[in-house]
């Protein structure tokens, strides 16, 4: 076992995390430690404090003006079951894109199976993107929604929201994105483009802890079209035994994971002042060195041309061996972390031709280095000349 | 065992249907330098056990401009005499 460690798995969760976030879930633990909103002591109101600024910032991070549009859940994956199973009833039709994560195909083939719904995955104009033509050619009479992930966590490209809000508008379609890999590095402004619902883990691109995510409602949303799926103790309404209908109370029930909203709220704040658009282009430079240097090996196969990755995530093989033979012998041997295999979306590999074999995953972070990927292609020179 | 004595005063308290609505008002008021207390909601008001933002009645017209300009939802204002 190699004793280097070098961190190339940041679409899955990002590490390291910016200083800030462990100083805060220690604060929390050690000095507030009380839950929010659940009684009047100093502790409670200090966790509804750091509850409400956290969803300020996520509100504007997303473009949405009410801090209570903010639902917080224990992931991405969490928040897309809530839109999801919320929304969409007997006999609806659906409409979803080649690139879905299973967190989003997997809630709709289940509620296929059972007969409420049916859905259509539509596939891409062209090798990963949308256009409105190819989307309307999918639409039947009872299309109530469009679900579609802004970008792919398997090869880094995005789909143009434009295209998609635009759908939704003009066809009075709900819009439900998945931004588990572009919140944080790319802009969403869901209330200029008009986005109903979007899903966001905290501990991606926002750099909080895992088990922290949310569901970032439009303020034109009607929320009596979603049903809570979570029912029990808001701390409001305390004499009644039924759900309040107001937000957030009608979707959060029990006690919110404070620890890992208050590393969450350090996370934003570390993502601010570095700013996104700069990690965007950190990302960038970080993506385009990987194509440089991977011109030069001529058994790395690569699947998108680098203009079109967006989030800083890029799949590759090498002729030879297997995604998970090379998988193993760069941790094993040399102490990278990658991902291989199909990365809980079979159907973004079966669009670009690499189900069910898979690929071998790398995604940089705000911290990633040209360095980890000189370190890289030393071992994969090393490998494919062994 | 003989209780504490305390000085009571009329205040104004905004009561709300939930106490994430209690902070957004109360850093409204940091925001704006209006002088507030969160405290328990008062039994004899409501059988809720959360809090409220209890204000100084002279505030009063201050507060309701400022929870209706942010739209945010609030069951009533009340006043109420309680520990300074």
């Amino acid at each position: 076992m190699s004793k280097n460690k070098v961190y190339l798995d940041n679409a899955a969760t990002s590490f390291p995390k910016p200083p800030g976030v462990a100083k805060a879930v220690l604060y929390f633990m050690n000095e507030v430690g009380a839950s929010p909103g659940r009684a009047a002591h100093m502790g409670s109101i200090e966790a509804g404090e750091l509850l409400f600024e956290t969803r300020e910032k996520i509100a504007s991070l997303c473009g949405v003006m009410g801090p209570m549009r903010v639902i917080f859940t224990s992931s991405a994956t969490e928040a897309l079951n809530l839109a999801i199973f919320g929304c969409l009833k007997k006999g609806d039709h659906i409409i979803t894109t080649s690139f879905e994560h299973n967190s989003t195909i997997r809630p709709l083939k289940a509620l296929e199976e059972k007969g409420t719904i049916k859905f259509t995955v539509v596939p891409p104009y062209d090798k990963h993107q949308y256009t409105l033509d190819c989307l309307e050619k999918h639409l039947k009479p009872n299309t109530k929604a469009v679900v579609f992930n802004h970008a792919s966590n398997v090869f880094g490209t995005a789909v143009s929201l434009e295209v998609f809000s635009e759908f939704a508008r003009k066809h009075r379609l709900i819009s439900i994105c998945d931004a588990s890999q572009s919140i944080g590095v790319l802009p969403i402004d869901m209330g200029e483009l008009g986005i109903d619902l979007l899903g966001i883990p905290g501990h991606k691109g926002l750099c909080g802890p895992m088990g922290t995510g949310a569901l970032v409602i439009n303020d034109s949303f009607d929320i009596d079209q979603m049903s809570p799926q979570k029912f029990g103790g808001t701390g409001s309404l305390s004499d009644q035994i039924v759900q309040p209908n107001f937000l957030p109370d009608k979707y959060e029930s029990g006690t919110p994971n404070m620890i890992g909203i208050a590393g969450l709220s350090a996370g934003i704040d570390a993502i601010n002042a570095e700013s996104i658009g700069k990690i965007f282009l950190h990302k960038k430079e970080l993506v385009n060195y990987f194509y440089q240097r991977a011109s030069e090996v001529k058994e790395l196969i690569t699947y998108v041309h680098p203009e079109h990755i967006e989030t800083g995530t890029i799949s590759f093989n090498l002729e030879g061996l297997s995604s998970s033979e090379l998988g193993f012998l760069l941790s094993d041997r040399f102490g990278i972390q990658t991902r291989i295999g199909l990365h809980c979306s079979p159907l973004a590999h079966q669009a670009m031709g690499t189900f069910p074999s898979g690929t071998v995953r790398i995604s940089f972070g705000p911290f990633s280095r040209k360095s980890d990927i000189d370190y890289l292609f030393d071992a994969i020179d090393e490998i494919s000349n062994a | 065992m003989q209780l504490m004595k305390f000085r009571m005063l009329e205040y104004s308290v905004v009561l709300f249907f939930s106490n994430n609505y209690a902070i957004w008002t109360s850093k409204l008021m940091d925001r704006n330098h209006v002088q507030y207390k969160v405290i328990p909601v008062p039994r004899s008001l409501s059988s809720d056990c959360g809090y409220c933002v209890r204000i100084l009645t002279k505030d009063l017209s201050v507060v309701k401009g400022l929870v209706e300009e942010h739209q945010i939802e609030y069951d009533r204002f009340e006043s109420f005499e309680g520990i300074t």
